[in-house]
């Protein structure tokens, strides 16, 4: 008995250190595979097989869910919101519908402070209604007979408030982000998306520019992965030289625009960059050159 | 009275001796330690996914046991021949139905416990951590949800066989959950006579996604307001005694 809880104590522990040590190891793993270019390899990859860019968009999905407090409106729920407003509208109700979605959170709060259960509980000032007015309760609940309790029961269930992650709350996204480039190394959009984050918004620009060159490494020929290291440096780490090569290299790959709009975008960017390293003769070069189709101005 | 809580100490029993409930407690171990040794980005104190994934598969490993073991009570009695000298004693046929009932409640409920200290324990170590009245209402849910998943596994177990009754359950509350906010809308803006049919469409399912507070938990969102929170108790109290009373009426018709 003596030798028997040795043996089931010495199993636990090598159990426990193989969890805790698994996830480092693959992690680690998977980052030596994408230095070496060869992501095929990893183990998510080989197991999964295509089915694995239908989980990554799942996990980029959820990051966008988590950035809105877990739950995103379904496509029937918005459809129910519109019809909401439209109703509103259309009865002349006096209410805001500018609800200022604020994406900025420039709602002149300290937010200096970080965002706990407080704040919602009180209702608070990042929870912005759709379609507010008189068609709606106090919680966004749809006008429905009070004798109807579980219609009324699967509003107050459902959490249908529009809501924004701030500050610090935002890393909770990052790891379906990672999970999305993971699961498909070749999911542009969650690169651009993780590097946002990373870089721009929980400031951490180093991290960031370490995972878009991964993304690089798969994605040899995206442009927008370069777009977003250049904003990376141009805004957050001011290395206008490094932020200019990173346009250009977007420039260079840059295919398929057929309003020119995203050429556009870049050639403004490129002239910031040349502004900002004192020349400038090539900014309003960049800037004066001619428009593409469909250009309103 | 006596008899029926003897059966059900019986079932809590039954569940401590089978190897699903350790089975499910390793697995929800091995997830919650893997989700807590991730890093990502070098950042810490990231903790939403760990409560979003951990709670969900507590739930659905409570999910698995309840159904699991309700639907097998009473069909176990009958093809073992179990339930004659069990009805041959004083105890009648309702007696039996509820005390195999109390016994899958309290067996569910006290894998759901166990499994949800657990999570509460992981869930704290980092990040925000959870409101303890968010807690304790999500708990409370919980034991609801495993008391009316008992309920329907025990009436579909006396409608149709073992495996199919397990499999009816899985189907049904997967339905449930993956469509119930499209029919709740349709049956708002639906009108006339359309209106009735699916109000009673709504009203007769088992509305599931009432007891789960994953979001709520995961991204502390506030709790249930009181109504809310004994309305839904009270849904659950009226849909169990109705389950219990079809399947009371299905097991008195029974020839054995």
């Amino acid at each position: 008995m003596y030798r028997q809880g040795i043996r089931i104590t010495v199993y636990v522990i090598l159990i426990t250190a193989l969890l805790l040590l698994a996830p480092l190891i693959d992690n680690d793993l998977y980052v030596f595979l994408a230095k070496k270019g060869i992501v095929e390899k990893d183990i998510l990859y080989r197991t999964l097989g295509e089915a694995r860019k239908v989980f990554s968009a799942s996990a980029a999905v959820t990051a966008d869910a988590y950035l809105h407090g877990g739950s995103y409106p379904s496509d029937f729920e918005l459809l129910h919101i519109m019809e909401e407003v439209h109703e509103n509208h259309s009865d002349d109700h006096d209410h805001d519908h500018d609800h200022g979605h604020d994406h900025d959170h420039d709602h002149g709060h300290d937010h200096g402070h970080a965002h706990n259960h407080e704040h919602r509980h009180d209702g608070n000032h990042h929870d912005h209604e759709h379609g507010g007015g008189a068609g709606r309760g106090d919680n966004g609940v749809a006008a429905i007979s009070r004798l109807n309790i579980l219609l009324k029961l699967g509003e107050i269930v459902n959490i249908s408030r529009h809501f924004h992650l701030y500050g610090e709350e935002e890393k909770e996204v990052l790891p379906w982000i990672y999970y999305a480039v993971r699961l498909d190394p070749h999911n542009v959009n969650a690169y651009v998306l993780g590097g946002h984050w990373l870089g721009r918004r929980l400031n951490r620009p180093e991290e960031a520019l370490t995972f878009l060159k991964e993304g690089i490494r798969s994605n040899p020929d995206a442009w927008q992965i370069y777009e977003e290291m250049g904003l990376i440096s141009l805004i957050e780490e001011k290395d206008y030289e490094a932020a200019l090569g990173y346009f250009m290299k977007a420039g260079e790959r840059l295919r398929d625009d057929p309003d020119g709009f995203d050429r556009r975008r870049l050639r403004t960017f490129i002239a910031e960059c040349y502004e900002k390293l004192g020349d400038p003769e090539k900014a309003e070069r960049f800037r004066g050159m001619p428009r593409g189709p469909g250009d309103g101005a | 009275m006596r008899s029926m809580m003897v059966l059900a100490r019986h079932s809590v029993k039954a569940l401590i001796r089978k190897k699903d409930f350790y089975v499910f407690f390793l697995l929800l171990l091995v997830m919650l330690a893997f989700l807590l040794s991730e890093n990502f980005f070098g950042i810490g104190d990231i903790s939403r996914y760990i409560k979003d994934v951990g709670y969900f598969c507590l739930w659905l490993f409570s999910f698995i046991i309840a159904v699991t073991f309700s639907a097998k009570q009473l069909p176990e009695e009958f093809d073992s021949k179990t339930v004659y000298p069990l009805l041959a004693k004083p105890v009648s046929r309702a007696h039996l139905l509820i005390g195999r009932f109390l016994g899958s409640l309290l067996a569910s409920s006290l894998a759901f416990s166990l499994f949800y200290v657990f999570y509460c324990c992981i869930a704290s170590l980092r990040g925000e951590g959870i409101a303890v009245s968010l807690m304790i209402q999500s708990y409370m849910l919980g034991v609801c949800f495993m008391g009316l998943t008992c309920a329907i596994s025990i009436l579909l177990s006396l409608l149709f066989t073992y495996s199919a009754a397990i499999a009816f359950s899985f189907i049904l509350y997967f339905a449930v959950v993956w469509f119930t906010d499209a029919l709740r809308i349709m049956t708002i803006s639906s009108h006339g006579i359309g209106s009735v049919f699916m109000n009673v469409i709504y009203y007769i399912i088992p509305h599931y996604e009432f007891y789960d507070m994953r979001i709520r938990l995961a991204h502390a969102w506030e709790p249930l307001p009181p109504w809310a929170f004994f309305a839904i108790v009270a849904y659950t109290l009226v849909y169990v005694l109705i389950a219990l009373f079809i399947s009371y009426g299905r097991l008195k018709k029974r020839v054995f």
